[in-house]
This record gives C-alpha cells, structure tokens and sequence, in this order.
C-alpha cells in the first residue's frame, strides 16, 4: 500500500514543546585509582632520582 | 530502624538460613566416604544457590501477608502538573502500538481529564518502510482523537544512547513543559484511570520521584506465552508485595509502566556512558535499575505499588523471543556488576543490581553443580562407609530435595490456598481452575527450566567472554515456531544433553536417574520450543485463563476495537488499490 507521506515535520501541531530541560550527565564511576604497579613504578623513578 | 529496614534484616536473615541448613545439609549427605576439593566447591554452590532461591521464595510468601497501606483511589480529579504519556518505539508495528495510544486518549477524553496529559512518540525506527506507516498512521491517530493537540512525533535519524538516549533527547529538547512523565513501552497499555491516578499520586507526595506500577501481561495466544502470562497475572502481585514490603524509599523501576516526576528524572538520571568496551563498558544497557539508584541517591522515593490495576502490556510468545529478550537482559545485568561500587548509592540499591546480578549467574551456578557431583561421583572414596552413614547421607539428601523443592513450588501452593480463601480465585475461574492451570505452569517450567538453564549460561559466558548481543529488535508478534526453526535454534541443547547423558554413563553411572529431569528436556528441546509456540486459546478448557481475560478491562476493549477497525480499513483500501 503506497501513500503520499508528507514529513511529520512540516506539521508544526505535532512538533514537540521547545522547552528545554537540562539533564546532566552523573557521575557512576570512582575516579581512577593508582594500581600497586604505579606506586611501585613512582617509587623505582624516586629512587634512582635519589641515586 | 524503621519498618522497610528490620523487614529487609528479616528476609535477609531468613534467606540466610535456610542456605545455612541448605549447606548442613548437603554437608551431611555428601561427607560419608570422604570429602575432597570438588565436593568443597559443591558445598559452596549450593549455599549460593540455597541463599537466592530462598530469598524469592520468601519475598512471595511475605507477600501474602502484607498489603501496603494509604494507597488507595484518589478522586479522579485533573492533575495538578501536566503529565507526558511517553511511547519510545523502535522498528514496531504502528498500528498495534497506535492503537493502545488510541484507547488510552479515548478513555480520558471519557473522563473529560485529556487536557493534562500529551502523548509523545518517540521513533528511533530505522526502516524507512516502517517508519512510512508510522506517519499514516500517527496522522490517523492524531485526526479521530477527541483530543486534539495533544499528540506530538519525533523520529531520530540516529539512536543514540538507544531507548535511554531516546528519553533524554526528549527531555532536553520538551521536558520543562511537564511536571511528569508516564514511560510507556510499545506494546504498554494503561486505562485512562490509572494514569491520573499516577498523576495525582504524584501530585499528593512532593518527594515521589517515581512510582512504579504492575503491569499484567496480555494477548498472549501460544502456549509458553499463556503460561508465562498465567503466572505473571497470579503470581506476580503477590511478589509484588513482596518487594514493596522491602522497598522502603529504594523501590524498584522496570523501564516502562512507571510515571517519573520530570525535574527529579532530567536533574538525577543524565547516565554516562562507561569506561571501557561493551558488554561492560559503553552504553548502561538496563538503564531503569540505575535510573532508580539515581533517584534515591539524590533523595526521591523510588516506589513500587502492586495495588495499583489498569496497567497492561505484552510478552514473548515463543521460548526464542524469550530468550532474545533475556540475552539483553543479562548482559545489562552483569554491566550493573561495574556500578556495584558506584559512589553514592544507597546499600539496598546496591543489593537489588546484586540480585539481578545472580538471577543470572544462579544458571551457571547450578550447571556448574551438575557437572562438579558428576565428578565428584567419579572420584575415589573411603572403600567404607556403615550403615548408620549411608542411612544419615540418603536422609539428608531426601531432606535436601524436599527442601529445595519447597522453596520452588511452596510459595506459589500458598498463594493458591490464599487465594481459595480470600476469595481471589473466583476471579480466576475459581479454585479448581487455577489449581490445575497452575500445576500445568508448574510442569511445563519445570520442563523448560533446563533449556533455559542452559540459553542462560550461554548468555553468561557471551557477556563475560567480551561478545556483545546488544540490543535486537523485538519481534513482538511472531509466535509460532517450526519444528526446523526450534531446531536451528535448540540442536546443541540436544548435543550438551547427549554429552552430559554420556559423561555420566562413563563417569558416575548411579547419577543418571537424577539428571533425567535435566537430560530429557535437553533432548526433547526442538519439540518442547516449536509445540509451545502453537497457538493455543485455552477457553477451550479454561486452562491458563487470568483474571483479565475473564474480566476484559474497557482499555484493552477499546484498543481491540480501534486496531480492528484500522486493519479492516487498510486491508479494504489495499484491495481498492
């Protein structure tokens, strides 16, 4: 069955509300925590600093 | 500690013992003759599985002593805040969905209460074809309504974020004109009262920020999908209460059928996509559990009420489409397993992404069982066991079964008997009609359980192995399946079920006669898939027949009507043409 589809969008009565409502985004994730291979690694580069 | 609290310590508490004499018990039954690191890990199994099982058992059987209070009827008065019927849609048939939409602004035409509310479609449709009959018939819709401006359309070329991302885009661009929003899926259906009766619920309690309903399903005309519809329609308030008992202000959201009050939602449940590769980074699949945690975690109640009726919608016909659906299911279930240290959340939300979480592993959980006895049988014992242990060991074990079998089947013959005395029944078909429709439920999952024991681990190990399902679209209305089909779908069910049949024959020969239950509906899998999916209306012999079908509610009256009446006139102007 063919129609003649006119664009929903040139039908302004059924168009949504311009009324924005702002939705930010929330936070789910820790921030990212050292491993025990970083605190090893910084603590190798501050020794041979020392050295 | 206030009520919801000591309740929450008492199941937990209860669900913890049982597991512990679960656990004593199997203990008892399987250390005659030694006990070696594969019967330590049955032990454990067990205790896991004997914990989760029991805890549904007893949130059903909690249920039946509990109703929540203050919920009752308001005067169907208009709503203080305008409210935004909201039908994301994706690929589906525009004439089912259209149609429900129909019935739903009829009846508040009826109620002369259509001015406070709009009804938004929201399309991420992505054939063209279908998204072509979803502008004929939008128009359709939107002309014969009494209601007129209220219907507004939105189609995105691009679906990001998917059915959440569709909320969202809605949100931004139109959400500061509603106070709230009823979510709605497709194939959802809610009578014109219970949408203000949403409305004003919300509009009586400022610190509501969702309430969620209980929606029975309906239309279901196959076999499996009347099973599942019987036991959601007798069964589910019930465990409804349950929950609701437990909730406290940490309620549940199940992503459709709920209303959300609008500046709580867009303020709190903005979801982030997360670090890393789907399946357990990128989108949040099963975004309602986590838009829920949002919400209490900023400090709206989050309620459920099961005493709230008029909300409808439909389920899977076939075990196929059930397992399609359970696919995406469990990969955004598992996903929760990275929120589980999300910061902020309350406790108990964290224990519901946890329960979800289990609903899911508790299939490889059990498989995990079967497969370690079988080893454990065919590993070396103490040559000699007396009398006296043999005679505990089989005790126990008998114990254990009648147990576990207790914790499967008790809650669901108590609902019966409170049903026979309530009266409850009668709405049913009465006692004896609901007796044998659910012993009918009761053995065909209990056929069915082992294939989808198994479609579940599949789906398990897919996730966890990084394999993304994502998100199929739904074929709500293919029912039947050919025996072919079944088998194209079911044939390495057979094949897990032969090589488990032949392990225990080489490993542990006196295991058999207990894994029958498990082995013969692997088998006979192709059959039980493609017989279930034949329709099936069951008045014949009233079997399986709900409440909603004995009482038709005027919603699902008038929507039969309007997609009757449509389809008469598409298939007429298609033969004019």
């Amino acid at each position: 069955m063919k129609h003649d589809l006119g664009d929903l969008s040139s039908r302004p009565e059924y168009q949504l509300p311009d009324a924005p409502l702002p939705m930010p985004t929330q936070v789910l994730e820790q921030a990212r925590r050292r491993s025990w291979f970083g605190h090893l690694r910084s603590l190798w580069v501050l020794l041979a600093v020392r050295d | 500690m206030d009520s919801a609290a000591a309740n929450r310590m008492r199941l937990l508490g209860a669900s913890a013992g049982i597991s512990l004499l679960a656990t004593w018990l199997f203990i008892q039954f399987s250390t005659p003759g030694g006990f070696n690191a594969v019967d330590g890990l049955r032990v454990v199994l067990v205790a896991v599985s004997a914990f989760w099982l029991s805890w549904g058992a007893l949130l059903g059987v909690a249920g039946l002593f509990y109703r929540p209070q203050g919920t009752g009827h308001m005067p169907l008065s208009p709503p203080l805040g305008r409210c935004a019927v909201v039908v994301p849609i994706y690929n589906e048939d525009p004439v089912a969905t259209f149609s429900r939409i129909a019935a739903m602004s009829a009846g508040l035409s009826r109620l002369g209460l259509h001015k406070q509310f709009d009804f938004v479609v929201l399309s991420d449709t992505t054939s063209l074809d279908v998204a072509r009959e979803e502008v004929v018939w939008f128009d359709r819709l939107a002309q014969e309504a009494k209601a007129k401006g209220h219907f507004f359309y939105r189609r995105r070329e691009n679906n990001t974020g998917r059915k959440s991302g569709n909320i969202e885009d809605f949100i931004k661009r139109s959400g500061a004109a509603y106070a709230y929003a009823v979510i709605l899926d497709a194939d959802s259906l809610m009578s014109a009262e219970t949408l203000v009766l949403l409305a004003r619920r919300m509009d009586a309690d400022p610190r509501l920020g969702l309430l969620q309903t209980v929606p029975k399903i309906i239309g279901a005309r196959t076999f499996f999908g009347r099973a599942i519809q019987f036991s959601a329609s007798y069964y589910s308030s019930i465990f409804a209460r349950g929950i609701a008992l437990v909730q406290g202000e940490q309620g549940p959201f199940w992503g459709h059928n709920a209303i959300v009050r609008m500046a709580a939602f867009a303020g709190n449940c903005g979801l982030p996509r997360l670090s890393g590769k789907p399946p357990f980074g990128g989108l949040i699949l099963s975004h309602d559990y986590v838009e829920a945690a949002l919400l209490a975690r900023a400090g709206w109640k989050v309620q459920v009420d099961p005493e709230i009726g008029g909300s409808f919608e439909e389920g899977p016909e076939n075990i196929i489409e059930y397992a399609k659906r359970d696919r995406r299911w469990c990969q955004g279930n598992l996903q929760h397993g990275r929120l589980l240290g999300a910061p902020g959340l309350h406790w108990w939300n964290r224990f519901t992404f946890l329960q979800g979480i289990m609903a899911y592993l508790g299939s490889p959980v059990w498989l995990g069982f079967l497969g370690a006895s079988i080893i454990s049988e065919a590993m070396p014992r103490t040559s000699y066991i007396t009398f006296s242990q043999q005679l505990a060991s089989s005790i126990a074990a008998w114990c254990l079964v009648g147990l576990i079998t207790s914790l499967l089947v008790m809650p669901k013959l108590l609902i019966i008997a409170w049903g026979a005395v309530t009266g409850e029944n009668e709405k049913f078909g009465g006692t004896r009609a609901v007796f044998f429709s659910a012993i009918t439920e009761i053995v065909f999952s209990s056929l069915i359980a082992p294939i989808t024991l198994l479609m579940q681990t599949r789906s398990v190990f897919q996730v966890l192995f990084g394999i993304d399902g994502g998100w199929p679209a739904t074929s709500r209305d293919e029912r039947s399946l050919s025996l072919k089909q079944a088998w194209e779908a079911s044939s390495w069910i057979v094949m897990t079920g032969a090589l488990v049949l032949a392990t225990a024959m080489a490993l542990a020969p006196y295991l058999i006669v207990w894994l029958l239950p498990v082995i013969i509906p692997m088998g006979l899998s192709p059959f039980l898939i493609a017989y279930s999916s034949m329709v099936s209306d069951g008045r014949d012999g009233l079997l399986l027949m709900t409440a909603e079908e004995y009482s038709v509610a005027p919603a699902i009256d008038a929507r039969d009507h309007v997609r009757n009446t449509w389809r008469n006139a598409y298939l007429e102007q298609g033969a004019r043409s």
